[in-house]
């Protein structure tokens, strides 16, 4: 699985660069956004511009991940097209997660965020 | 097979005098030495030898150098035979050829005895290396075999939690489609008996395949079935426990289980008045479901709500609705919506929706059928083909039929 990072600000802006974000692909790209989050990453930005399709394994891994920030970061998700953010709103996750319209909304969030 | 170790070498030249000189030298460093003079005779005793070392002249009546070779790589495919050709040849063509034909290495005559021990060295790393990799490639395929069985064994026990076809509880009628993805599979469903007024089901559908997912399945069918008997959370003997309380002691069970997130479950889980046919269904990240009327007209009941095993001290809705004779409740797993055909579009719970409105007065038997025909058309399989989809599919259909006098079966 490809990924792109990118640094703005003090947010890391990181594009999973994959048609699906399924369980063939769930473990890797959480130990790759885990060992950002190591690395010592604290404002996290997930674009999902690239993504058509999450499903439930990766939806797991968002939640772990979120869970291990809890408290020394903030993660906020971008770009979700119709069917993901449906699925976020049917698992009622649009209430767990911060999640905005694009970049330069997420990127406002994180500033605002402190 | 493993590489024998390297102490036994093979000598194949037409010229005898030349044989036994190298022959003495090698057994002067310490080989086991065996002798042929071509390539046939090299061949028989290679069947019967454990010889790993091979060193050939090119040029030999009967059978020349190159084709014993080529006849080695063929014949003998359990274990590595490392070949030097010895030749005057040198071109480079001729060693593309050589190589070509399966030698390992070359040697140009008259042999000098300081590149010769050299090339054996280098042969036995070969040859050790080789030895090494086989030894590891029998264990990863005797570990292979091992999860192979217990796969299988995870999918027989995963398929014994599943009911039987043709559920009835009085007036209640049930039958369910089933796909899994892999052997393994996460997916459970059930329609069964609360106690006298109420009757019970669910649908639940574990995140991820495999072994993990089937196991998860199976502790989620342990609390359905102790919930009615040793562990009475979902009927206390006077009231039936709100689908909503029921999913919320789930999630508290399963969140103080599996601390790390590593698996959990959508489902929908619910309760009807025998009677009455007023029901109660509580939606826990499972795709939405849907009734169908006697008419065609299709309802959706529920508007989400979070899957159970993610978050601790959550809070679930409830959503009230009421099946009246010869209406059908459906509930699926997402499989069935998620399904992409060849261009990646998702079926869609809008066209299975109206594939079972499409199909109200057809008998759920022949609909389960027509679904599944539909699934694998658009998966672009033929029904009987055995190709599996990227997710477990299943579909239960639970219908109300008009009085009819059916006995109770409990299970």
């Amino acid at each position: 699985m490809k990924f792109e990072t990118e640094k703005i600000d003090k947010a890391l802006l990181f594009t999973p660069v994959v048609r699906r974000l399924d369980a063939s692909v769930a473990l890797r790209f959480k130990e790759a956004v885990a060992a950002v989050i190591q690395q010592g990453e604290t404002a996290l930005i997930l674009d999902f511009s690239r993504v058509d399709f999450i499903d439930s394994s990766c939806l797991g891994a968002l939640i772990s991940l979120l869970k291990s920030l809890s408290g020394k970061g903030q993660l906020v998700l971008c770009a979700l097209n119709a069917n993901i953010k449906a699925m976020f709103a049917l698992t009622r996750m649009d209430r767990v997660f911060t999640i905005c319209a694009d970049r330069s909304e997420a990127i406002a969030a994180i500033n605002e965020g402190g | 097979m493993d590489a024998l170790p390297p102490q036994s070498v093979l000598i194949v030249d037409d010229a005898l005098l030349y044989r036994r000189l190298l022959a003495g030298l090698l057994r002067q460093w310490g080989y086991q030495v065996f002798e042929a003079e071509n390539g046939e005779q090299a061949l028989t005793l290679l069947a019967h030898e454990a010889v790993s070392l091979v060193i050939s002249d090119w040029e030999m009546p009967v059978m020349d150098g190159l084709t014993l070779c080529r006849e080695i790589r063929q014949q003998l495919q359990d274990r590595y035979i490392y070949i030097i050709v010895l030749t005057a040849r040198d071109s480079v063509e001729d060693l593309r050829v050589g190589f070509a034909a399966g030698a390992d290495d070359f040697l140009r005559k008259p042999v000098n005895q300081v590149e010769l021990q050299a090339r054996l060295h280098a042969g036995e790393r070969i040859l050790q290396l080789e030895g090494t990799l086989a030894s590891r490639n029998r264990r990863l395929s005797e570990a292979l075999t091992q999860i192979q069985q217990d796969l299988q064994a995870a999918a027989t026990l995963q398929r014994s939690i599943l009911p039987p076809h043709h559920l009835r509880q009085g007036d209640y009628f049930a039958d369910w489609l089933f796909m899994p993805s892999a052997w393994v599979s996460g997916d459970l469903f059930h329609l069964f008996p609360l106690d006298g007024k109420a009757v019970g089901f669910y649908c639940v559908d574990v995140a991820g395949h495999g072994v993990t997912a089937a196991m998860m399945s199976v502790a989620v069918a342990r609390q359905f079935l102790h919930g009615r008997t040793v562990d009475p959370f979902l009927f206390d003997g006077e009231a039936v426990t709100p689908p909503s309380q029921v999913v919320r002691i789930l999630n508290e069970r399963f969140c103080a289980q599996h601390p790390e997130v590593t698996s959990y479950f959508t489902l929908v889980y619910g309760v009807i008045d025998r009677h009455s046919g007023e029901g109660r269904l509580c939606q826990a990240g499972h795709p939405t479901p849907f009734i169908v009327s006697d008419s065609g007209a299709v309802r959706e009941i529920g508007e989400g709500g979070p899957p159970v095993g993610l978050l601790e001290h959550l809070d679930w809705d409830e959503y009230a609705f009421h099946l009246a004779p010869g209406e059908r409740l459906c509930l699926y797993s997402d499989g069935i919506s998620e399904c992409e055909n060849a261009e990646q579009q998702m079926f869609g719970a809008a066209r299975l929706e109206a594939l079972l409105a499409s199909l109200h007065d057809h008998s759920i038997e022949a609909l389960l059928a027509a679904v599944e025909q539909s699934l694998n058309q658009w998966r672009g399989k033929a029904t009987d083909e055995a190709a599996s989809a990227a997710d477990d599919i299943s579909l239960l259909v639970i219908e109300r039929q008009q009085g009819s006098t059916g006995e109770t079966h409990e299970i």
